[in-house]
Protein backbone atom coordinates (compact mmCIF):
# COMPACT_ATOMS: atom_id res chain seq x y z
CA UNK A 1 0.00 0.00 0.00
CA UNK A 2 2.80 2.41 1.19
CA UNK A 3 4.64 1.95 -2.45
CA UNK A 4 1.75 3.09 -4.59
CA UNK A 5 1.37 6.57 -5.43
CA UNK A 6 -1.46 8.53 -4.05
CA UNK A 7 -3.08 11.51 -5.39
CA UNK A 8 -3.15 13.40 -1.65
CA UNK A 9 -0.38 12.09 0.86
CA UNK A 10 -2.64 13.78 3.52
CA UNK A 11 -6.75 13.42 2.90
CA UNK A 12 -9.12 14.13 6.05
CA UNK A 13 -12.92 14.09 5.81
CA UNK A 14 -15.01 15.29 8.53
CA UNK A 15 -12.60 14.98 10.86
CA UNK A 16 -13.29 15.49 14.00
CA UNK A 17 -12.07 15.71 17.70
CA UNK A 18 -13.36 15.96 20.81
CA UNK A 19 -11.43 16.32 24.21
CA UNK A 20 -13.43 16.12 27.81
CA UNK A 21 -11.91 18.56 29.84
CA UNK A 22 -12.50 18.81 33.85
CA UNK A 23 -13.91 22.22 35.23
CA UNK A 24 -12.71 23.79 38.49
CA UNK A 25 -13.57 26.35 40.13
CA UNK A 26 -11.98 29.16 42.63
CA UNK A 27 -11.61 27.97 45.78
CA UNK A 28 -11.37 25.48 48.70
CA UNK A 29 -14.86 24.13 48.79
CA UNK A 30 -15.44 24.22 45.09
CA UNK A 31 -12.21 22.08 44.75
CA UNK A 32 -13.79 19.64 47.32
CA UNK A 33 -16.85 19.70 45.71
CA UNK A 34 -14.87 19.00 42.50
CA UNK A 35 -13.06 16.20 44.35
CA UNK A 36 -16.43 14.00 44.80
CA UNK A 37 -18.41 15.40 41.74
CA UNK A 38 -16.13 16.53 39.01
CA UNK A 39 -17.50 18.44 36.67
CA UNK A 40 -16.48 18.27 32.87
CA UNK A 41 -17.50 19.78 29.87
CA UNK A 42 -16.72 19.06 25.92
CA UNK A 43 -14.05 20.74 23.92
CA UNK A 44 -14.33 20.69 20.42
CA UNK A 45 -10.20 20.66 19.51
CA UNK A 46 -10.99 20.22 15.75
CA UNK A 47 -14.56 20.35 13.95
CA UNK A 48 -15.37 18.64 10.78
CA UNK A 49 -11.77 19.48 8.75
CA UNK A 50 -11.33 18.95 5.80
CA UNK A 51 -7.79 18.20 4.57
CA UNK A 52 -6.33 17.46 0.74
CA UNK A 53 -2.86 17.85 0.45
CA UNK A 54 -0.97 16.49 -2.62
CA UNK A 55 2.39 14.64 -1.75
CA UNK A 56 5.50 16.63 -2.02
CA UNK A 57 4.06 19.80 -0.88
CA UNK A 58 5.00 21.93 1.45
CA UNK A 59 1.87 23.64 3.97
CA UNK A 60 1.84 26.03 6.77
CA UNK A 61 -0.98 24.86 9.06
CA UNK A 62 -1.49 28.45 11.24
CA UNK A 63 -4.04 29.06 14.35
CA UNK A 64 -3.09 31.10 17.54
CA UNK A 65 -3.01 28.88 20.27
CA UNK A 66 -5.61 25.86 20.95
CA UNK A 67 -6.86 26.40 17.66
CA UNK A 68 -6.07 22.47 16.88
CA UNK A 69 -3.14 22.54 15.07
CA UNK A 70 -1.42 20.14 17.36
CA UNK A 71 -4.36 17.99 17.90
CA UNK A 72 -4.50 17.51 14.08
CA UNK A 73 -1.05 16.97 13.79
CA UNK A 74 -1.27 14.18 16.78
CA UNK A 75 -4.24 12.30 14.56
CA UNK A 76 -2.45 12.52 11.20
CA UNK A 77 0.63 11.28 12.68
CA UNK A 78 -1.38 8.11 14.41
CA UNK A 79 -1.55 9.72 18.18
CA UNK A 80 -4.50 10.04 18.38
CA UNK A 81 -7.71 8.89 17.32
CA UNK A 82 -10.53 10.71 15.75
CA UNK A 83 -13.80 10.99 17.40
CA UNK A 84 -15.39 10.59 13.85
CA UNK A 85 -14.29 11.11 10.49
CA UNK A 86 -11.73 9.60 8.38
CA UNK A 87 -8.23 9.96 7.89
CA UNK A 88 -5.65 8.43 5.42
CA UNK A 89 -2.16 8.88 5.51
CA UNK A 90 -0.10 7.99 2.54
CA UNK A 91 -3.16 5.79 1.99
CA UNK A 92 -2.65 4.38 5.48
CA UNK A 93 -5.08 5.02 8.86
CA UNK A 94 -2.58 6.53 10.83
CA UNK A 95 -4.26 5.21 14.15
CA UNK A 96 -3.84 2.21 13.50
CA UNK A 97 0.03 2.63 13.89
CA UNK A 98 1.14 0.01 10.89
CA UNK A 99 4.89 -0.12 11.05
CA UNK A 100 4.83 0.66 7.51
CA UNK A 101 3.03 3.84 7.92
CA UNK A 102 5.46 4.91 10.92
CA UNK A 103 8.54 4.05 8.87
CA UNK A 104 7.19 6.60 6.44
CA UNK A 105 6.27 9.66 8.84
CA UNK A 106 8.43 11.65 11.15
CA UNK A 107 6.99 13.94 14.09
CA UNK A 108 9.05 16.50 15.39
CA UNK A 109 8.18 18.93 17.66
CA UNK A 110 10.21 21.69 19.03
CA UNK A 111 9.45 21.66 23.07
CA UNK A 112 9.94 17.41 22.79
CA UNK A 113 13.01 15.64 22.05
CA UNK A 114 14.19 12.26 20.38
CA UNK A 115 17.72 13.04 21.75
CA UNK A 116 19.11 11.19 25.13
CA UNK A 117 20.00 13.84 27.18
CA UNK A 118 22.92 12.20 28.78
CA UNK A 119 23.97 10.56 25.66
CA UNK A 120 25.51 12.09 22.34
CA UNK A 121 23.41 12.03 19.40
CA UNK A 122 25.60 9.96 17.45
CA UNK A 123 23.85 7.32 20.19
CA UNK A 124 20.44 8.69 19.45
CA UNK A 125 21.51 8.06 15.72
CA UNK A 126 22.72 4.50 16.30
CA UNK A 127 19.21 3.67 18.52
CA UNK A 128 17.09 5.09 15.27
CA UNK A 129 19.23 2.96 12.79
CA UNK A 130 17.58 -0.26 14.37
CA UNK A 131 14.33 1.11 15.11
CA UNK A 132 14.07 1.99 11.12
CA UNK A 133 16.17 -0.69 10.42
CA UNK A 134 18.54 0.93 8.08
CA UNK A 135 21.54 -1.07 6.32
CA UNK A 136 25.04 0.16 6.80
CA UNK A 137 24.94 1.59 3.65
CA UNK A 138 21.91 4.12 3.72
CA UNK A 139 22.89 4.55 7.49
CA UNK A 140 26.38 5.68 6.84
CA UNK A 141 25.27 7.94 3.64
CA UNK A 142 22.16 9.78 5.60
CA UNK A 143 24.17 10.45 8.08
CA UNK A 144 27.09 11.75 6.05
CA UNK A 145 24.50 14.04 4.16
CA UNK A 146 22.23 15.34 7.16
CA UNK A 147 25.46 16.30 8.64
CA UNK A 148 26.98 18.40 6.02
CA UNK A 149 23.75 19.86 5.44
CA UNK A 150 23.03 20.60 9.08
CA UNK A 151 26.54 21.64 9.82
CA UNK A 152 26.43 19.24 12.74
CA UNK A 153 29.75 17.91 12.30
CA UNK A 154 31.48 19.25 15.69
CA UNK A 155 27.98 18.62 18.34
CA UNK A 156 28.14 15.18 17.52
CA UNK A 157 30.36 13.66 19.97
CA UNK A 158 29.02 16.15 22.76
CA UNK A 159 26.34 15.26 25.57
CA UNK A 160 22.86 16.13 24.07
CA UNK A 161 22.97 18.68 28.04
CA UNK A 162 25.80 20.09 26.79
CA UNK A 163 24.90 21.57 23.22
CA UNK A 164 23.04 24.61 22.19
CA UNK A 165 19.65 24.85 21.41
CA UNK A 166 20.47 25.77 18.27
CA UNK A 167 22.61 22.83 18.09
CA UNK A 168 20.11 20.13 19.71
CA UNK A 169 17.40 21.03 17.07
CA UNK A 170 19.59 20.71 14.16
CA UNK A 171 20.76 17.29 15.85
CA UNK A 172 17.00 16.45 16.67
CA UNK A 173 15.81 17.23 12.93
CA UNK A 174 19.02 15.33 11.67
CA UNK A 175 17.48 12.36 13.85
CA UNK A 176 13.94 12.98 12.66
CA UNK A 177 15.21 13.24 9.19
CA UNK A 178 17.59 9.73 9.09
CA UNK A 179 14.95 6.83 7.84
CA UNK A 180 13.98 9.56 4.65
CA UNK A 181 10.16 9.90 6.00
CA UNK A 182 7.86 10.57 2.97
CA UNK A 183 5.71 12.84 5.26
CA UNK A 184 7.34 15.32 7.84
CA UNK A 185 5.18 16.76 10.54
CA UNK A 186 6.72 19.86 12.06
CA UNK A 187 5.37 21.29 14.83
CA UNK A 188 7.09 24.09 15.82
CA UNK A 189 10.73 23.48 14.89
CA UNK A 190 12.17 27.06 15.57
CA UNK A 191 10.18 27.65 18.90
CA UNK A 192 12.83 29.73 21.37
CA UNK A 193 16.02 29.71 18.73
CA UNK A 194 17.07 33.41 17.54
CA UNK A 195 16.48 34.80 14.29
CA UNK A 196 19.97 33.51 12.78
CA UNK A 197 19.24 29.80 13.69
CA UNK A 198 15.74 30.28 12.80
CA UNK A 199 17.22 31.25 9.14
CA UNK A 200 19.44 28.67 9.56
CA UNK A 201 16.83 25.80 10.09
CA UNK A 202 14.42 27.67 7.78
CA UNK A 203 17.15 27.19 4.73
CA UNK A 204 17.76 23.43 5.65
CA UNK A 205 14.16 22.54 5.26
CA UNK A 206 13.92 24.27 1.88
CA UNK A 207 17.53 22.29 1.01
CA UNK A 208 15.99 19.11 2.19
CA UNK A 209 12.60 19.64 0.28
CA UNK A 210 14.27 20.41 -2.52
CA UNK A 211 16.54 17.18 -2.88
CA UNK A 212 13.89 14.44 -1.17
CA UNK A 213 10.73 16.27 -1.39
CA UNK A 214 8.70 14.74 1.28
CA UNK A 215 5.25 16.22 2.02
CA UNK A 216 5.76 18.66 5.00
CA UNK A 217 3.43 19.90 7.37
CA UNK A 218 4.49 23.29 9.21
CA UNK A 219 2.97 24.67 12.24
CA UNK A 220 4.83 27.86 14.08
CA UNK A 221 4.39 30.83 15.62
CA UNK A 222 7.35 32.58 13.34
CA UNK A 223 5.51 34.14 10.46
CA UNK A 224 8.79 33.86 9.05
CA UNK A 225 9.20 30.43 8.82
CA UNK A 226 5.58 30.26 7.10
CA UNK A 227 6.54 32.79 4.36
CA UNK A 228 9.68 31.16 3.72
CA UNK A 229 8.39 27.83 3.66
CA UNK A 230 5.09 27.38 2.44
CA UNK A 231 3.17 27.20 -0.55
CA UNK A 232 -0.02 27.32 0.71
CA UNK A 233 -1.71 27.92 3.96
CA UNK A 234 -4.38 26.57 6.36
CA UNK A 235 -5.55 28.96 8.92
CA UNK A 236 -7.55 27.18 11.38
CA UNK A 237 -9.48 28.48 14.38
CA UNK A 238 -11.21 27.24 17.21
CA UNK A 239 -10.90 23.43 15.38
CA UNK A 240 -12.30 25.04 12.08
CA UNK A 241 -10.56 25.48 9.32
CA UNK A 242 -10.85 29.51 8.44
CA UNK A 243 -8.66 29.42 5.28
CA UNK A 244 -6.97 27.18 2.74
CA UNK A 245 -4.70 28.42 -0.27
CA UNK A 246 -2.17 30.57 -1.40
CA UNK A 247 -0.52 32.82 0.90
CA UNK A 248 -0.86 35.89 -1.32
CA UNK A 249 -4.29 34.88 -1.43
CA UNK A 250 -4.53 35.23 2.11
CA UNK A 251 -2.60 38.20 2.02
CA UNK A 252 -4.64 39.96 -0.69
CA UNK A 253 -8.42 38.97 0.97
CA UNK A 254 -7.25 40.58 3.70
CA UNK A 255 -5.21 43.19 3.01
CA UNK A 256 -5.96 44.64 -0.84
CA UNK A 257 -3.27 47.69 0.19
CA UNK A 258 0.48 47.23 0.00
CA UNK A 259 2.79 49.50 2.41
CA UNK A 260 4.83 51.50 0.07
CA UNK A 261 7.91 53.39 1.46
CA UNK A 262 9.51 56.46 -0.55
CA UNK A 263 12.45 58.88 0.55
CA UNK A 264 12.61 62.03 -1.26
CA UNK A 265 15.45 64.09 -2.43
CA UNK A 266 14.04 66.88 -0.77
CA UNK A 267 10.38 68.93 -0.72
CA UNK A 268 7.40 67.33 0.42
CA UNK A 269 5.09 64.33 -0.97
CA UNK A 270 1.55 64.55 -0.71
CA UNK A 271 -0.44 61.71 0.12
CA UNK A 272 -3.88 61.66 -1.47
CA UNK A 273 -6.42 59.58 -0.77
CA UNK A 274 -7.97 59.91 -4.42
CA UNK A 275 -4.62 58.33 -5.67
CA UNK A 276 -5.61 55.47 -3.22
CA UNK A 277 -2.93 56.72 -0.77
CA UNK A 278 -3.05 56.00 3.14
CA UNK A 279 -0.06 58.02 5.21
CA UNK A 280 0.77 55.78 7.93
CA UNK A 281 4.40 57.52 9.14
CA UNK A 282 6.62 60.31 8.36
CA UNK A 283 9.71 61.05 8.77
CA UNK A 284 11.26 64.07 7.62
CA UNK A 285 11.87 63.22 3.84
CA UNK A 286 10.83 59.36 4.75
CA UNK A 287 7.18 58.30 4.21
CA UNK A 288 5.42 55.25 4.72
CA UNK A 289 1.69 54.66 3.17
CA UNK A 290 -0.95 52.28 2.31
CA UNK A 291 -1.58 51.98 -1.62
CA UNK A 292 -4.34 50.00 -2.58
CA UNK A 293 -2.89 47.02 -4.81
CA UNK A 294 -4.14 47.52 -7.88
CA UNK A 295 -2.82 51.20 -7.85
CA UNK A 296 0.66 50.10 -6.93
CA UNK A 297 2.49 50.62 -10.80
CA UNK A 298 0.77 53.59 -11.15
CA UNK A 299 1.68 54.72 -8.28
CA UNK A 300 5.24 54.02 -8.08
CA UNK A 301 5.43 55.07 -11.76
CA UNK A 302 3.95 58.65 -10.89
CA UNK A 303 6.43 58.61 -8.07
CA UNK A 304 9.61 58.08 -10.08
CA UNK A 305 8.43 60.71 -13.36
CA UNK A 306 8.62 63.59 -10.74
CA UNK A 307 11.96 62.33 -10.44
CA UNK A 308 12.33 63.31 -7.28
CA UNK A 309 12.68 59.06 -5.58
CA UNK A 310 15.68 58.74 -3.58
CA UNK A 311 14.32 55.68 -2.65
CA UNK A 312 11.22 53.41 -2.97
CA UNK A 313 9.71 49.90 -1.34
CA UNK A 314 7.09 48.43 -1.90
CA UNK A 315 6.01 45.34 0.65
CA UNK A 316 3.09 43.32 2.31
CA UNK A 317 2.14 43.88 5.67
CA UNK A 318 3.87 41.51 8.21
CA UNK A 319 2.08 38.09 7.82
CA UNK A 320 1.54 38.54 11.94
CA UNK A 321 -0.52 41.67 11.29
CA UNK A 322 -2.88 39.44 8.71
CA UNK A 323 -3.36 36.59 10.82
CA UNK A 324 -4.15 38.59 13.65
CA UNK A 325 -6.14 40.38 11.77
CA UNK A 326 -7.67 36.88 10.58
CA UNK A 327 -8.64 35.90 14.10
CA UNK A 328 -9.53 39.38 15.51
CA UNK A 329 -12.40 40.57 12.92
CA UNK A 330 -14.83 38.53 13.93
CA UNK A 331 -13.82 35.21 12.79
CA UNK A 332 -15.40 36.06 9.66
CA UNK A 333 -14.15 33.68 7.04
CA UNK A 334 -12.20 35.52 3.90
CA UNK A 335 -13.50 32.97 1.57
CA UNK B 1 14.26 -10.19 16.84
CA UNK B 2 14.55 -6.56 15.89
CA UNK B 3 12.91 -5.82 18.78
CA UNK B 4 15.19 -7.68 20.88
CA UNK B 5 18.14 -5.92 19.15
CA UNK B 6 16.57 -2.38 19.53
CA UNK B 7 15.91 -3.52 23.31
CA UNK B 8 19.49 -4.40 23.66
CA UNK B 9 21.02 -1.46 21.88
CA UNK B 10 18.37 0.84 24.32
CA UNK B 11 20.34 -1.20 27.39
CA UNK B 12 23.58 -0.42 25.95
CA UNK B 13 22.58 3.12 26.11
CA UNK B 14 21.15 3.47 29.52
CA UNK B 15 24.38 1.62 30.65
CA UNK B 16 26.43 4.39 29.04
CA UNK B 17 24.46 6.96 30.30
CA UNK B 18 24.76 5.35 34.00
CA UNK B 19 28.45 5.22 33.30
CA UNK B 20 28.49 9.17 32.79
CA UNK B 21 27.28 9.52 37.03
CA UNK B 22 30.07 7.12 38.05
CA UNK B 23 30.56 7.72 41.69
CA UNK B 24 26.24 7.49 42.04
CA UNK B 25 26.36 4.44 40.09
CA UNK B 26 28.90 2.93 42.22
CA UNK B 27 27.25 4.14 45.38
CA UNK B 28 23.85 2.86 44.45
CA UNK B 29 26.03 -0.44 44.21
CA UNK B 30 27.00 -0.13 47.41
CA UNK B 31 23.89 1.02 49.00
CA UNK B 32 21.94 -1.81 47.74
CA UNK B 33 24.79 -4.06 48.85
CA UNK B 34 23.70 -2.42 52.63
CA UNK B 35 20.49 -3.19 51.85
CA UNK B 36 20.51 -7.13 51.41
CA UNK B 37 22.84 -7.61 54.46
CA UNK B 38 20.27 -5.66 56.58
CA UNK B 39 17.69 -7.29 55.16
CA UNK B 40 19.42 -10.80 56.62
CA UNK B 41 20.20 -9.33 59.65
CA UNK B 42 16.36 -8.69 59.94
CA UNK B 43 15.30 -12.50 59.84
CA UNK B 44 18.40 -14.11 61.70
CA UNK B 45 17.31 -11.55 65.16
CA UNK B 46 13.76 -13.16 64.47
CA UNK B 47 15.11 -16.46 65.02
CA UNK B 48 16.78 -15.39 68.55
CA UNK B 49 13.74 -15.40 69.73
CA UNK B 50 11.86 -18.11 67.62
CA UNK B 51 13.13 -21.37 66.31
CA UNK B 52 10.30 -21.43 63.20
CA UNK B 53 7.65 -18.72 61.87
CA UNK B 54 4.54 -20.77 60.85
CA UNK B 55 6.35 -23.39 59.90
CA UNK B 56 9.45 -21.52 58.37
CA UNK B 57 12.99 -22.38 60.04
CA UNK B 58 15.79 -20.18 59.73
CA UNK B 59 17.28 -22.00 57.03
CA UNK B 60 14.23 -22.19 55.27
CA UNK B 61 13.41 -18.38 55.83
CA UNK B 62 17.16 -17.61 54.10
CA UNK B 63 15.73 -19.89 51.08
CA UNK B 64 12.66 -17.53 50.99
CA UNK B 65 14.74 -14.12 51.77
CA UNK B 66 17.19 -15.03 48.34
CA UNK B 67 14.49 -15.90 45.96
CA UNK B 68 12.53 -12.87 47.42
CA UNK B 69 15.76 -10.47 46.48
CA UNK B 70 16.35 -12.40 43.26
CA UNK B 71 12.89 -11.57 42.13
CA UNK B 72 12.78 -7.93 43.22
CA UNK B 73 16.21 -7.47 42.17
CA UNK B 74 15.37 -8.61 38.90
CA UNK B 75 12.33 -6.37 38.73
CA UNK B 76 14.64 -3.36 40.32
CA UNK B 77 17.31 -3.74 37.01
CA UNK B 78 14.72 -4.74 34.23
CA UNK B 79 11.65 -2.79 34.81
CA UNK B 80 12.21 -0.15 38.08
CA UNK B 81 13.56 2.31 35.79
CA UNK B 82 10.89 2.04 33.00
CA UNK B 83 8.44 2.81 35.34
CA UNK B 84 9.94 5.25 37.02
CA UNK B 85 10.51 7.38 33.34
CA UNK B 86 7.21 6.42 32.06
CA UNK B 87 5.35 8.98 34.51
CA UNK B 88 8.19 11.37 33.45
CA UNK B 89 7.26 10.59 29.55
CA UNK B 90 3.80 11.09 30.27
CA UNK B 91 4.13 14.49 32.32
CA UNK B 92 6.17 15.74 29.60
CA UNK B 93 4.44 14.65 26.28
CA UNK B 94 7.91 12.51 25.39
CA UNK B 95 5.80 9.38 25.09
CA UNK B 96 4.29 10.73 21.37
CA UNK B 97 7.43 10.64 19.99
CA UNK B 98 7.85 6.84 21.12
CA UNK B 99 4.40 6.30 20.02
CA UNK B 100 5.30 7.49 16.85
CA UNK B 101 8.02 4.98 16.42
CA UNK B 102 7.57 1.39 14.28
CA UNK B 103 8.39 -0.41 17.13
CA UNK B 104 6.51 -2.35 19.90
CA UNK B 105 5.40 0.25 22.10
CA UNK B 106 4.38 -2.64 25.24
CA UNK B 107 7.97 -3.63 25.15
CA UNK B 108 10.16 -0.18 24.76
CA UNK B 109 7.73 1.84 27.32
CA UNK B 110 8.41 -1.80 29.81
CA UNK B 111 12.29 -2.20 28.94
CA UNK B 112 13.79 0.81 27.04
CA UNK B 113 15.69 1.37 30.62
CA UNK B 114 17.64 -1.08 32.15
CA UNK B 115 19.55 -0.08 35.70
CA UNK B 116 22.31 -2.10 37.17
CA UNK B 117 22.31 -0.70 40.66
CA UNK B 118 21.32 -4.43 41.70
CA UNK B 119 23.40 -6.73 39.83
CA UNK B 120 25.37 -6.87 43.62
CA UNK B 121 21.45 -7.90 44.86
CA UNK B 122 21.53 -11.20 42.30
CA UNK B 123 25.03 -11.84 43.21
CA UNK B 124 24.43 -12.02 46.30
CA UNK B 125 20.74 -14.07 46.30
CA UNK B 126 22.67 -16.74 43.96
CA UNK B 127 25.26 -16.93 46.63
CA UNK B 128 22.93 -16.93 49.53
CA UNK B 129 21.12 -19.47 47.59
CA UNK B 130 24.18 -21.93 46.26
CA UNK B 131 25.32 -22.13 49.79
CA UNK B 132 21.20 -23.29 51.15
CA UNK B 133 22.08 -25.54 48.20
CA UNK B 134 25.30 -26.57 49.43
CA UNK B 135 23.97 -26.88 53.19
CA UNK B 136 21.36 -29.57 51.85
CA UNK B 137 18.50 -27.16 52.80
CA UNK B 138 17.63 -26.73 49.08
CA UNK B 139 16.54 -30.03 47.53
CA UNK B 140 17.50 -30.64 44.54
CA UNK B 141 15.32 -32.87 41.93
CA UNK B 142 14.80 -32.58 38.99
CA UNK B 143 11.03 -32.34 39.43
CA UNK B 144 11.75 -29.82 42.62
CA UNK B 145 14.07 -27.42 40.01
CA UNK B 146 11.13 -27.62 37.10
CA UNK B 147 8.80 -26.23 39.76
CA UNK B 148 10.88 -23.76 40.61
CA UNK B 149 11.95 -23.02 37.27
CA UNK B 150 7.96 -22.79 36.34
CA UNK B 151 7.64 -20.50 39.73
CA UNK B 152 10.22 -18.04 38.68
CA UNK B 153 8.79 -17.24 35.47
CA UNK B 154 4.96 -17.33 37.04
CA UNK B 155 6.57 -14.62 39.42
CA UNK B 156 8.17 -12.54 37.23
CA UNK B 157 5.02 -12.67 34.90
CA UNK B 158 2.70 -11.23 37.90
CA UNK B 159 4.98 -8.90 38.72
CA UNK B 160 5.34 -7.69 35.28
CA UNK B 161 1.39 -7.73 34.88
CA UNK B 162 0.98 -5.48 37.29
CA UNK B 163 3.89 -3.20 36.43
CA UNK B 164 1.89 -2.97 33.44
CA UNK B 165 -1.29 -2.41 34.86
CA UNK B 166 0.67 0.47 36.50
CA UNK B 167 1.94 1.91 33.15
CA UNK B 168 -1.19 1.98 31.54
CA UNK B 169 -3.09 3.83 34.61
CA UNK B 170 -0.30 6.50 34.45
CA UNK B 171 -1.20 7.06 31.07
CA UNK B 172 -4.79 6.95 31.74
CA UNK B 173 -4.76 9.40 34.74
CA UNK B 174 -2.52 11.61 32.96
CA UNK B 175 -0.10 11.76 36.09
CA UNK B 176 0.12 8.80 38.44
CA UNK B 177 3.24 9.78 40.68
CA UNK B 178 4.62 6.97 43.36
CA UNK B 179 3.79 4.01 40.93
CA UNK B 180 6.80 2.12 42.30
CA UNK B 181 5.38 2.60 45.85
CA UNK B 182 2.25 0.98 44.74
CA UNK B 183 4.66 -1.74 43.79
CA UNK B 184 6.96 -1.91 46.21
CA UNK B 185 3.80 -2.28 48.57
CA UNK B 186 3.00 -5.51 47.29
CA UNK B 187 6.59 -6.60 47.77
CA UNK B 188 6.94 -6.01 50.97
CA UNK B 189 3.86 -8.49 51.54
CA UNK B 190 5.94 -10.86 49.48
CA UNK B 191 8.51 -10.83 51.60
CA UNK B 192 7.62 -12.77 54.55
CA UNK B 193 5.77 -16.75 53.75
CA UNK B 194 2.17 -16.67 53.46
CA UNK B 195 1.82 -19.23 55.74
CA UNK B 196 2.03 -16.57 58.71
CA UNK B 197 -1.30 -14.98 57.67
CA UNK B 198 -4.65 -16.10 59.10
CA UNK B 199 -6.26 -18.25 56.13
CA UNK B 200 -8.85 -16.01 54.64
CA UNK B 201 -5.86 -13.48 53.77
CA UNK B 202 -3.79 -16.30 52.54
CA UNK B 203 -6.68 -17.45 50.76
CA UNK B 204 -6.54 -13.91 48.95
CA UNK B 205 -2.79 -13.68 48.53
CA UNK B 206 -3.65 -17.51 46.27
CA UNK B 207 -6.40 -15.97 44.48
CA UNK B 208 -7.34 -12.36 44.18
CA UNK B 209 -4.38 -10.67 45.21
CA UNK B 210 -1.90 -13.66 43.79
CA UNK B 211 1.20 -12.60 45.93
CA UNK B 212 1.88 -16.25 47.12
CA UNK B 213 3.13 -16.99 43.41
CA UNK B 214 5.76 -14.45 44.03
CA UNK B 215 8.12 -15.88 46.58
CA UNK B 216 6.58 -18.23 48.77
CA UNK B 217 5.74 -20.66 46.03
CA UNK B 218 9.12 -20.73 44.18
CA UNK B 219 10.64 -20.98 48.09
CA UNK B 220 8.70 -23.70 48.58
CA UNK B 221 9.60 -25.72 45.28
CA UNK B 222 13.23 -25.38 46.60
CA UNK B 223 12.56 -27.09 49.74
CA UNK B 224 10.75 -29.38 48.03
CA UNK B 225 7.97 -28.79 49.36
CA UNK B 226 5.21 -27.50 46.86
CA UNK B 227 2.35 -28.66 45.34
CA UNK B 228 2.86 -29.02 41.62
CA UNK B 229 -0.61 -28.27 41.16
CA UNK B 230 -0.53 -25.03 42.74
CA UNK B 231 2.42 -24.21 40.54
CA UNK B 232 0.60 -24.65 37.61
CA UNK B 233 -2.47 -22.81 38.72
CA UNK B 234 0.18 -19.54 39.28
CA UNK B 235 1.67 -20.03 35.76
CA UNK B 236 -1.90 -20.22 34.52
CA UNK B 237 -2.73 -17.33 36.26
CA UNK B 238 0.70 -15.18 35.55
CA UNK B 239 -0.03 -16.32 32.02
CA UNK B 240 -3.61 -14.36 32.00
CA UNK B 241 -2.34 -11.74 33.40
CA UNK B 242 -0.12 -10.75 31.48
CA UNK B 243 -2.84 -11.11 28.44
CA UNK B 244 -5.21 -8.82 30.44
CA UNK B 245 -2.83 -6.06 30.94
CA UNK B 246 -1.41 -6.35 27.24
CA UNK B 247 -4.44 -5.91 25.88
CA UNK B 248 -5.30 -3.11 28.33
CA UNK B 249 -2.16 -1.46 27.31
CA UNK B 250 -3.31 -1.45 23.60
CA UNK B 251 -6.86 -0.09 24.86
CA UNK B 252 -4.99 2.50 26.50
CA UNK B 253 -2.54 3.73 23.59
CA UNK B 254 -6.20 3.60 22.04
CA UNK B 255 -7.91 6.46 24.21
CA UNK B 256 -3.88 8.02 24.93
CA UNK B 257 -5.21 12.04 24.51
CA UNK B 258 -1.43 13.24 24.76
CA UNK B 259 0.07 16.04 26.66
CA UNK B 260 -0.89 19.46 25.15
CA UNK B 261 -2.40 20.46 21.77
Amino acid sequence: MSEQQHEYAICTRALNREFTVRLKAEGLIASLRNFFAPASRTVNAVNDLELLIRPGDIVGFLGPNGAGKTTTLKMLSGLLVPTSGSIEVLGYTPFNRDHAFLKSISLVMGQKQNLWWDLPPIETFAIHRRIYGLSDSEYNTRVKELIDMLEIADCLETQTRKLSLGQRMRCELAVSLLHQPQILFLDEPTIGLDILMQKKIREFLLDYHRRFKPTILLTSHYMDDVAALAQRVIVIDHGNKVFDGHLSDLTQKLHPEKIMSIVLNNGEFECKLADGCRLIHREGLHYRFLVNRSRVPEMAAKLYATGNIADLTIEDPPLEDLIGQLFTSGRQKPE
Amino acid sequence: MRQAAIILHLWKATIIQAMEYRVSFVFAIIANFFDFVFGLLQYLIFFTAAKSIAGWDSDQMLVLYGVFMLVFALHFILLYPNLVAMGEMVNSGNLDLLLTKPVNTQLMVSFRRISLEELGSIGTAVLLLCWQLYRGVIVAEPGNILLFGVSMISSLLLIYSVFLLLICLAVIMERLENMAQLLWSMFALCRYPVDIYPDRIRYAFFSFLPVAFIATVPATALLGRASAMTVWLGFAVSISAVAACSWLWRRTIRVYTSAGG
